[in-house]
C-alpha cells in the first residue's frame, strides 16, 4: 500500500472516529426525551420554600388542539401537562418535578414566568438567579406577577391559542403591555434606585359575547378561560412593594419611554371617539437647575388615527375638531402620566428610572446626590410636555 | 517533504502574505480577547469598558514596533534566534526563557478558557480532558504541517468567526439600549486604566508574532503593517463587543461569565432565529482551532530552538500532552481562573509580552550580531525536516 | 493507566516511522518531554503537590494587584 493511500486511509479513519463523538456522547439527549417547558410559575411554599409549577408541551397533541391535561374531554388529547413540585429551594422543587417526568426538563422554550404575590413579596432574586445562571434558559423571557397564587394560571386554557402560555406571550410580544424581561429586571437590581415594574396578569372571564368554547378541555361556566392584564407590580430591590392599576401603568409606560401603541377613548359633547396611537416619540432628559439641583424633562409626541366613533356624530371633517381631539388626547396622556408619577412619589420607589437618567445625563450632579436619592426623588421636579396629533380619520369621514 | 520546505529549499519567494499575517494576528489574540475581555473590562471600568479596550492598544503595538526593528536588522530570524545571535547560546537561552514562559503559561490558559466555554454552554457532562484533547487534534495536526497550512486554516476560520459575530449582533439589535453607555468619562482615569491593564496584557501577546513573521513574504513593511492592522482590528472588535454587551446588559455585563455568549440568550429575529448559541459556538470553535494551532506551533518552535533541535515536530505530541495536563489541572475552578485573569494576568502578561521583545531588542542593539555568535541553526529547522509517512 | 497505555501505544504507532529519521537530539527531546508529561500526569493522579501557575504567580503578584487593581463601586448605574 503506498504512503498516499495509507495517509488517506488514516484520515478517513480519523474522520469516522470523530463523527462518533459529534453527537455529544456524554451530553447526548434525544429530542423525544425532552420535556419542553412553555411556562413556569413560582409560588411561596408554606415553610419558606418554593412551589414550582411547569407547563410541559405535549407536541404530539398540538395539531389536534385541546387544553391543559385533565381539563376536559373531547376526542383531542391535552396539548399541555401541568406538573408541580415543592422544595426548600427552587432547585429542590425542580428536582421533585423531574422525578415525576419521564424525560429531561428543557427550559429553552419557556415563554413566560409567573410569580405569585407571596413569592414576589419575599423577593424574586432566587428566580432571577435560576434563569441567569442556567445556560439552558433564555434571558429574554417575560416575567409576570399574579395576585395570589401563580400556579393555577397555568391550568387556564383559552380556546383560541394552544398552549395557553402562548396567549400571554403573544400579547406581550405585540407590545400591548409593558414587558419585564429577566435580564432587564436583573439589571434594575444593580441600579441605585433598584426598582422595576412587572406586568400583572389575572384570570378573568372573556368579554360578553365572546366564545368561551371551542377546542377541547375548556369546559363550561365553572372554568375561567381568559387571562387579563390588569396593571403592574412595583418591585424594589427585587421585592414586591405595591401595585399599579391600568391607568397608572399606562402612565408609567409613557414616562419610561416604552409606550408604543394603544387605543384611547375620548369623550366630547359632540360624541365619543376612539383614537389609535400609531407612532410615539418620547424624549427623556435630566437637566440642571440654576441652584445646581437636578430636574427631569419628558417630552411626548404621539401621532394617532381615529379608529372608531363610539357614540354621537362628531364632525371629523372639521380640522378644528381634530385639533380638539388632539388636545384631549394630550390631556389624557398627561393625566395617566401624572397618576404614575404620583404613585411613584407616594411609594418613594423610583420605578420611572429617573435616578439612572440623572446619572447618565448629569454625572456631576449625580456624584453629589446619589447617596441621598431616596430622599431627593419624591421632590424631584418633573416637567412633562405632551403633544398629540390626530393625523387621520381612517377610511370614513362621517357616517351620518 | 512539506510544501513550505520545498519552496524555501528551491529559493522560491514563499512567505506569509500580509493578509494572512493580519488574519493570524486576529486569530492569535482576538479569539480569546473577544470572549474573555468584555466582562473584565466592564467589571473594572463600568460604562467605559469599551474605551479601556482602545486605551490598551499601544501596549500591543509596542512589541510589534520592537519586533519590526529586529526584523529589519536581522531578517528571517525568530525571537529565540535573535537572542542567541546577540548573546550566544547560553545568554540567548536565558533571554529566550521569557517568550517561552509566556507561551508555556498562556497556551494552557487559552485552552482552559475554551474548555470552560464549551463545557458551560454545551457539553456539561463530558469530562474536561476529553473536550480539551479532542479540540487539540486539529491544531496539533495543523501545527505539524507548518506555518503555511496554519495560515490557510486561519484565513478560512476567522471570516467565519467574524460573520457569526455579525449575525448575532444583528439579531440582538432590538435589545440594545444606547443609554446604558452613559455617562462617558465620568469615572475618571483610575477605573479606565484598571480596565485597560488586562486588555494590555492580552494585546501584548503580539510579541509571539516574533515566531511567525520570520516566515513573511518579501514585503517587510506591508507584513508588519498588516500585523499592526490586525491588532487594531482586534482592539476595535473588543471595544465593539464590550459596548454591545453594555448596551444590552448594563450593570449585568460585568457580572456574567463570557458576556458575548449571554447575548445569544437574548437574540430574536422575527421570532424565527432565536437560539443562536450554536452559531456562536461554531464561530468560537472555528476561531479557537486556528488560534490554538498558531500558539501551539509557536510554543513547539520556540522550545525546539531553545533546545537547539533541527526540527520542532518531535515535540508536538509530548507538548500537546503537557498542555492538556496543564489545562485540566492548573485551576481548581472557574472562580480561581477568573480571579487569576483579572488580578495576576495584567502583570504577568504585560511583563512577558513587552519584556521579551524589549530585552532581545536591547541585546541586539547593544551587542549587535557578530559573525562569531551567529546561531548555528540551519534554515530547515524553522520549517522542520521532511516528515515520513 | 489503561488510558495512558493506549496513548503511548498510539504515539508509538504514529511516530515510529519518524523516529527512525530523527537525529539523536530530537529523539532525546521527544522521549524526555514525554517522560516529563507522564510523570506530571502520574503526580496529579496521585494527588501529589504539583506547582501550578496560579500558585506560583499569585504569591509573586499578590501585593501588586491588591494595591493597583482594587475595584471601586460604580455609582453611575
Amino acid at each position: 500500500m503506498s504512503a498516499r493511500i495509507r495517509r488517506r486511509a488514516a484520515a478517513l479513519l480519523a474522520l469516522v472516529c470523530l463523527t462518533l463523538v459529534l453527537s455529544g456522547c456524554w451530553d447526548r439527549i434525544e429530542l423525544a426525551d425532552l420535556d419542553m417547558v412553555s411556562g413556569v410559575a413560582f409560588d411561596a411554599a408554606p415553610n419558606g420554600g418554593f412551589r414550582v409549577t411547569v407547563s410541559i408541551v405535549l407536541p404530539q397533541n398540538l395539531a389536534t388542539g385541546g387544553g391543559v391535561g385533565g381539563a376536559g374531554g373531547g376526542s383531542a388529547g391535552p396539548s399541555e401537562a401541568v406538573v408541580s413540585g415543592t422544595g426548600a429551594t427552587i432547585g429542590e422543587a425542580i428536582t421533585a418535578i423531574g422525578r415525576g417526568l419521564p424525560g429531561h426538563i428543557f427550559w429553552g422554550h419557556t415563554r413566560v414566568v409567573l410569580i405569585g404575590e407571596a413569592a414576589a413579596r419575599r423577593g424574586i432574586q432566587p428566580v432571577l438567579d435560576f434563569f441567569l445562571r442556567s445556560p439552558a434558559t433564555r434571558l429574554a423571557t417575560d416575567l409576570l406577577v399574579v395576585r395570589g397564587e401563580a400556579g393555577p394560571l397555568l391550568q387556564v386554557s383559552p380556546p383560541y391559542r394552544v398552549p395557553g402560555t402562548d396567549v400571554l406571550y403573544e400579547h406581550l410580544r405585540r407590545q400591548r403591555e409593558p414587558r419585564a424581561l429577566v435580564y432587564e429586571v436583573a439589571q434594575s437590581l444593580l441600579t441605585t434606585s433598584g426598582a422595576s415594574l412587572i406586568p400583572e396578569v389575572q384570570v378573568g372571564r372573556p368579554a360578553p359575547g365572546g366564545s368561551a368554547g371551542g377546542g377541547g378541555g375548556s369546559g363550561g361556566a365553572t372554568s375561567p378561560t381568559a387571562l387579563l392584564f390588569t396593571g403592574a407590580g412595583v418591585l424594589q430591590r427585587g421585592r414586591l412593594v405595591g401595585w399599579l392599576n391600568e391607568d397608572q401603568m399606562r402612565g408609567a409606560m409613557w414616562l419610561l419611554g416604552t409606550a408604543r401603541q394603544g387605543t384611547v377613548a375620548l369623550r366630547s359633547p359632540q360624541g365619543s371617539v376612539s383614537v389609535h396611537i400609531n407612532r410615539v416619540r418620547i424624549h427623556r432628559q435630566a437637566v440642571r437647575l440654576a441652584d445646581g439641583s437636578p430636574a427631569v424633562r419628558i417630552r411626548i409626541d404621539a401621532e394617532d388615527v381615529v379608529s372608531q366613533v363610539d357614540a354621537g356624530n362628531p364632525p371629523l371633517g372639521d380640522p378644528r375638531y381634530l385639533l380638539q381631539l388632539s388636545n384631549a388626547l394630550a390631556a389624557s396622556i398627561r393625566g395617566s402620566a401624572d397618576l404614575a408619577l404620583a404613585a411613584a412619589r407616594a411609594e418613594d420607589v423610583d420605578f420611572l428610572e429617573f435616578g439612572r437618567l440623572v446619572a447618565a445625563d448629569q454625572p456631576g450632579i449625580w456624584g453629589r446626590v446619589h447617596g441621598d436619592w431616596p430622599g431627593i426623588f419624591p421632590r424631584l421636579p418633573v416637567v412633562i410636555a405632551v403633544r398629540a396629533h390626530v393625523r387621520q380619520v381612517g377610511n370614513l369621514v362621517r357616517l351620518q | 517533504m512539506s510544501r513550505a520546505a520545498s519552496h524555501r529549499g528551491a529559493g522560491e519567494a514563499w512567505g506569509l502574505t500580509p493578509f494572512q499575517i493580519g488574519v493570524c494576528t486576529m486569530a492569535m489574540i482576538g479569539v480569546t480577547a473577544v470572549a474573555g475581555l468584555p466582562t473584565i473590562l466592564t467589571a473594572y471600568a463600568g460604562q467605559e469598558g469599551w474605551i479601556a479596550a482602545l486605551v490598551a492598544l499601544p501596549a500591543g503595538l509596542l512589541p510589534l514596533v520592537l519586533l519590526h526593528d529586529l526584523d529589519r536588522r536581522q531578517p528571517g530570524l525568530t525571537l529565540v534566534e535573535q537572542a542567541r545571535q546577540a548573546l550566544g547560546p547560553i545568554g540567548g537561552l536565558v533571554l529566550s526563557l521569557l517568550p517561552l514562559a509566556l507561551l508555556l503559561s498562556a497556551t494552557p490558559l487559552g485552552a482552559h478558557q475554551q474548555a470552560d466555554i464549551v463545557g458551560l454552554e454545551g457539553l456539561r457532562h463530558t469530562p474536561t480532558v476529553v473536550i480539551v484533547a479532542l479540540f487539540f487534534l486539529v491544531p496539533l495536526y495543523a501545527a505539524r504541517q507548518g506555518p503555511e497550512v496554519l495560515a490557510r486554516l486561519t484565513t478560512l476560520s476567522v471570516p467565519v468567526a467574524i460573520g457569526a459575530l455579525l449575525l448575532i449582533a444583528s439579531t440582538s439589535l432590538r435589545s440594545v439600549r444606547a443609554e446604558n453607555l452613559q455617562p462617558i468619562f465620568a469615572l475618571g482615569w483610575g477605573p479606565l486604566l484598571q480596565g485597560a491593564a488586562p486588555a494590555a496584557a492580552w494585546y501584548a501577546e503580539s510579541a509571539l508574532l516574533g515566531f511567525l513573521l520570520p516566515f513573511r513574504g518579501r514585503d517587510r513593511r506591508a507584513s508588519w503593517a498588516a500585523a499592526g492592522a490586525g491588532l487594531t482590528i482586534v482592539s476595535l472588535q473588543v471595544a465593539l463587543v464590550t459596548a454591545w454587551d453594555l448596551s444590552i446588559f448594563g450593570p449585568l455585563a460585568g457580572r456574567v461569565t463570557f458576556a458575548i455568549f449571554q447575548v445569544t440568550r437574548v437574540t430574536n429575529l422575527a421570532e424565527f432565529l432565536t437560539h443562536m448559541d450554536s452559531v456562536l459556538v461554531i464561530a468560537w470553535v472555528a476561531g479557537e482551532i486556528a488560534r490554538m494551532g498558531l500558539w501551539f506551533y509557536c510554543l513547539c518552535l520556540a522550545l525546539s530552538q531553545c533546545l537547539g533541535l533541527r526540527d520542532y515536530r518531535p515535540l508536538t505530541l509530548p507538548m500537546a500532552a503537557a498542555v492538556i495536563i496543564a489545562t485540566c489541572t492548573w485551576f481548581e475552578n472557574s472562580s480561581q481562573f477568573n480571579a487569576w485573569v483579572m488580578h495576576v494576568w495584567p502583570f504577568w502578561g504585560l511583563a512577558l509580552g513587552i519584556g521579551s521583545p524589549l530585552l532581545v531588542w536591547l541585546a541586539v542593539v547593544l551587542r549587535g550580531p557578530g559573525p562569531g555568535r551567529r546561531a548555528a541553526i540551519p534554515a530547515a529547522a524553522r520549517l522542520g525536516a521532511p516528515e515520513r509517512g | 493507566m489503561f488510558g495512558l497505555a493506549a496513548v503511548f501505544t498510539l504515539l508509538w504507532v504514529w511516530e515510529r516511522r519518524n523516529l527512525a529519521g530523527w537525529g539523536g537530539g530530537e529523539r532525546a527531546a521527544f522521549w524526555t518531554t514525554w517522560g516529563v508529561a507522564l510523570a506530571w500526569s502520574v503526580a496529579v493522579q496521585a494527588h501529589l503537590h504539583v506547582p501550578t501557575l496560579p500558585g506560583m504567580t499569585g504569591r509573586l503578584f499578590r501585593p501588586l494587584w491588591g494595591a493597583l487593581l482594587r475595584q471601586r463601586p460604580d455609582i453611575y448605574w
